[in-house]
């Protein structure tokens, strides 16, 4: 039994080195997104936008590696690129573009996006791992395109306009070219 | 009668240049052309402190903000004051800047002297820090300065002048979580209601989003020499409680919530408002405990482990 002691206190101590290391260890995870609740993304059937998400690490003390999915709203949007980003320490400059199609039949419609971003747990000796994982929502309303260009105006934000200008430029050229043409023939009458 | 053709035409010219014009918007096309700013107006401009006094314009566009967990966010911008009695009669200490929002704390700085523009005008420039719990949504753009004439020029959008600028503050939804993994002592097959000798899970919401709902998804814990052998998700039982007898987190009728294999399980009762968490009342703390309630009979003496099957995921939204 005396001889047990050694061996059973090495057993204690071990222990207490591996809670003390695991206490020091902080999982953080984030995601900063640009539509939420009460600021949906509006948009109008038939659009297309590329929005991006904003992966956060910035309080852990352990780089962590993420799988990026959609959950809801697959019929409406794709993530671009890869799928499973690796945020490092201390950082929060990670994005995944996000693209957004709405169909052309979508008018009226309130849509969600469910974004789930899972933790990819490391193999490890640890009795019970855990991992950090966030599930959130963008939610997207779908309105007609003048309110929403209207919408896009107030807001400041640039949509590319379609290009009636350079149509309009010949427009005019042609008009005066005739008219010139008209008054030309007159005079020499 | 040459003439009169001649005028005729020059009338329908231009007639036809302002229908244009007006459906078409041709002067602005020209100015696009030429160079020329368009003819938009703009909401940078002046809030008048009274005559001979400072005035502020040009204050810079503000891109949509993404705050750091559990941090803050230097918003750097800058705007031009301008002084008819000249650049030397500003009261340079005085610059400052604002950010409000309906029931938010507000933040401010002051701003730093630039370089001179011209004789009567001067840039500044300000960094403002917001911080992870600072509410989402838009908040207003105040700036100021003072002369030596004790004159006040000021840009904003608050008390009725509509004139200033406004940024947008992204929603961030992020958490900290310690330590990150559970232990046991050395346990026998028939113990029961055994609470991890490491716990509590302890989250932190470090973002700007109320989190209201938190869950777990669970795996099994497998033999490391015999994997046929498992201690069950369901073996577990999680609760924000502990104290009492049977332990709070142990007791399933009561409190904790049995965790379900490879699903999404949401534990009772738990919530992470944002807030600061450097004050020790906040109420964006959730801490979590775990008992092992009780281990199928068969189990043989080995080390189990999530190490096959992967961790437990803690999943906040």
């Amino acid at each position: 039994m005396d001889g047990d002691n050694p061996m059973k206190l090495k057993f204690i101590y071990l222990q207490l080195i591996i809670v003390i290391l695991l206490s020091t260890i902080t999982f953080a995870l984030g995601i900063s997104k640009p539509y939420w609740d009460q600021n949906p993304l509006i948009m109008y059937p038939g659009q297309e936008k590329t929005i991006e998400l904003n992966l956060q690490n910035a309080a852990g003390t352990e780089d962590i590696t993420v799988g990026v999915s959609i959950i809801e709203g697959n019929e409406i949007a794709k993530i671009k690129g890869k799928k499973t980003y690796n945020i490092a320490a201390g950082t929060s400059e990670v994005y995944v573009p996000l693209e957004i199609k709405v169909p052309e039949d979508a008018l009226g419609r309130n849509l969600s996006i469910v974004i789930s971003l899972k933790e990819i747990a490391l193999q490890g000796d640890q009795m019970l791992r855990t991992a950090v994982g966030i599930n959130t929502k963008i939610p997207v309303v779908i309105k007609g395109k003048s309110f929403v260009l209207e919408d896009y105006k107030q807001k400041g934000i640039e949509e590319p306009e379609e290009k009636t200008q350079i149509n309009f430029t010949n427009f005019i050229l042609i008009i005066i070219l005739v008219l010139i043409g008209i008054y030309v023939k007159k005079r020499k009458k | 009668m040459k003439k009169e053709k001649y005028y005729t035409f020059l009338i329908v010219l231009i007639f036809i240049v302002i229908f244009s014009n007006s459906v078409f918007g041709f002067f602005n096309l020209l100015n696009e052309i030429t160079g020329f700013a368009t003819s938009r107006g703009t909401n940078l401009s002046i809030a008048l402190a009274g005559k001979g006094g400072p005035t502020i314009g040009n204050v810079s566009a503000i891109a949509a903000v993404n705050a750091v967990e559990n941090s803050n966010k230097s918003v750097n911008f800058s705007f031009v004051a301008s002084d008819p009695d000249g650049v030397a009669n500003f009261n340079d200490s005085t610059a400052l800047a604002i950010f409000n929002k309906t029931g938010e704390a507000s933040r401010n700085a002051t701003c730093t002297v630039g370089a001179d523009i011209n004789a009567n005008s001067v840039n500044y420039t300000c960094s403002v820090n917001m911080w992870y719990f600072d509410g989402s949504g838009s908040w207003n753009v105040n700036v100021s300065v003072n002369d030596f004439n004790g004159l006040r020029g000021e840009n904003s959008t608050t008390a009725g002048n509509m004139t200033g600028i406004s940024f947008t503050l992204n929603a961030l939804t992020a958490f900290i979580m310690n330590p990150t993994s559970l232990t046991w002592g050395t346990l026998n097959v028939v113990d029961t209601n055994q609470t991890s000798n490491n716990d509590p899970l302890g989250l932190n919401n470090t973002g700007n989003v109320d989190i209201t709902n938190i869950t777990v998804n669970a795996t099994d814990l497998t033999g490391e020499t015999d994997s046929a052998f498992r201690i069950y998700g369901e073996n577990f039982t999680i609760a924000n409680l502990t104290g009492g007898s049977p332990a709070n987190e142990c007791d399933f009728n009561t409190n904790a919530t049995i965790p379900r294999r490879g699903q999404d399980t949401q534990i009772n009762k738990t919530l992470m408002g944002r807030g600061n968490n450097s004050i020790a009342t906040n109420s964006s703390r959730e801490e979590l405990f775990v008992c092992l309630t009780a281990m199928p009979a068969n189990l043989t003496a080995q080390t189990y482990s999530t190490t096959q099957l992967g961790g437990w995921t803690v999943i906040i939204q």
